[in-house]
């Protein structure tokens, strides 16, 4: 009996962290301005909140929406209609490059990893990474926009379902990237326009 | 006027099989008459042009260059066939996932006309990638609840798990 409680208890705990959100933000965001060589963040990549299935609207919205000079970027409304696939409950990455494509921006699938991930982010160019957050066999697909790093702290921060400013640790990213290949989305718009940092692209 | 005959002559034999039939005349005979062989000929030729076409008609994308497009001559160029070869059983791997996440012919060939080579060919190395993205709260908190309802279910029925 008194095993069985303990496993339900961390269960429930599980499921409370679960929906927990920012656990560190505060920090990771501090460490990035004391030392700004020592990381980067986007500020700029707008938020979508995401309490469903939606993810891949979401993050495809931020990042067009951060190149928003860019004409046919999609408004999330929009966005989520063309690529939602409601028969699978989910986007698939391709429709997101498609529909990328289709609105004037360049779209590139790739297997990217920490290295490209803290170089594009120096650079002020934010990046869509496809995690799994469940298992091999299990695998639940989720979209994130990662906007900033932290080598001290040794975490990425992210545009995430419900958190707009959510961290994940190195060794968290990794397991969960591994799954999907370290399979990373870089868009950026086809004709070079200033983005809000005041980088021309 | 040798057409109208010939159609004539047919007639004239489907109703002589008739008559025989009716009569009571011998199954056999009937059988082996020559309309019957002629039906028999064109039936089986009509099978053998009906399987002759594959049952999966998803559209695989063989080349996008010229030549192909053209249906040119394809020249001898070993690197540029092994492209193509690559190129098409790399569509198919692609196409065959999408069909187990339940993408129909459609949409999965939609798809593949809008990917380039290069789409194609990181797709099909990523074939993780290909899973669809937006199951976080129900595909996690399902787990969860799950596991729970299987523990519950396991303590009803006086099962222990022990944890060390």
């Amino acid at each position: 009996m008194r095993s069985f409680s303990r496993l339900l208890s961390v269960l429930f705990a599980a499921l409370f962290l679960y929906g927990c959100a920012g656990v560190g933000t505060a920090a990771v965001l501090e460490s990035i301005r004391e030392a700004p060589g020592d990381g980067a963040y986007i500020e700029a990549v707008p938020f979508f909140p995401d309490h469903t299935r939606m993810c891949g609207p979401s993050v495809l919205a931020s990042l067009t929406g951060f190149y928003k000079s860019q004409k046919g970027a999609g408004s999330y409304e929009s966005i989520a209609k063309a690529i939602y696939f409601e028969k699978l409950g989910g986007t698939l990455s391709m429709d997101m490059l498609i529909y990328a494509r289709e609105s004037g921006f360049e779209a590139t699938l790739y297997s990217g990893g920490l290295d490209d991930l803290k170089e594009k982010l120096k650079a002020g160019r934010p990046l869509i990474l496809f995690i799994n957050l469940g298992l091999d066999i299990y695998p639940v697909g989720h979209y994130i926009v990662a906007v900033g790093y932290s080598e001290s702290k040794k975490a990425v921060i992210a545009r995430s379902g419900v958190d707009k400013d959510k961290v994940f640790g190195y060794a968290e990213l990794k397991r969960a990237w591994k799954k999907t290949g370290y399979s990373t989305i870089y868009i950026t718009p086809a004709v070079p326009v200033a983005t809000p940092d005041g980088k021309a692209d | 006027m040798r057409a109208f005959f010939l159609v004539g002559k047919q007639v004239y034999y489907f109703f002589a099989i008739v008559q025989t039939v009716k009569n009571g005349g011998n199954f056999m005979n009937w059988v082996k008459s020559w309309y019957f062989r002629q039906i028999a000929l064109v039936v089986a030729l009509a099978v053998f042009c009906i399987t002759a076409i594959p049952a999966e008609s998803l559209a695989y994308v063989v080349g996008s260059d010229p030549q192909v497009a053209t249906g040119a001559v394809i020249s001898g160029d070993r690197a540029t066939d092994m492209e193509r070869v690559q190129r098409t059983l790399e569509s198919k791997i692609v196409s065959k996932r999408l069909t187990e996440l339940g993408l129909s012919k459609d949409e999965v060939n939609t798809r593949l006309k809008s990917l380039t080579d290069a789409d194609l060919h990181q797709f099909a190395s990523q074939l993780d990638s290909l899973n669809p993205g937006g199951g976080l709260v129900s595909g996690l908190g399902a787990i969860l609840i799950i596991v729970l309802l299987v523990l519950i279910l396991l303590k009803m029925m006086d099962r222990k798990i022990i944890i060390k």
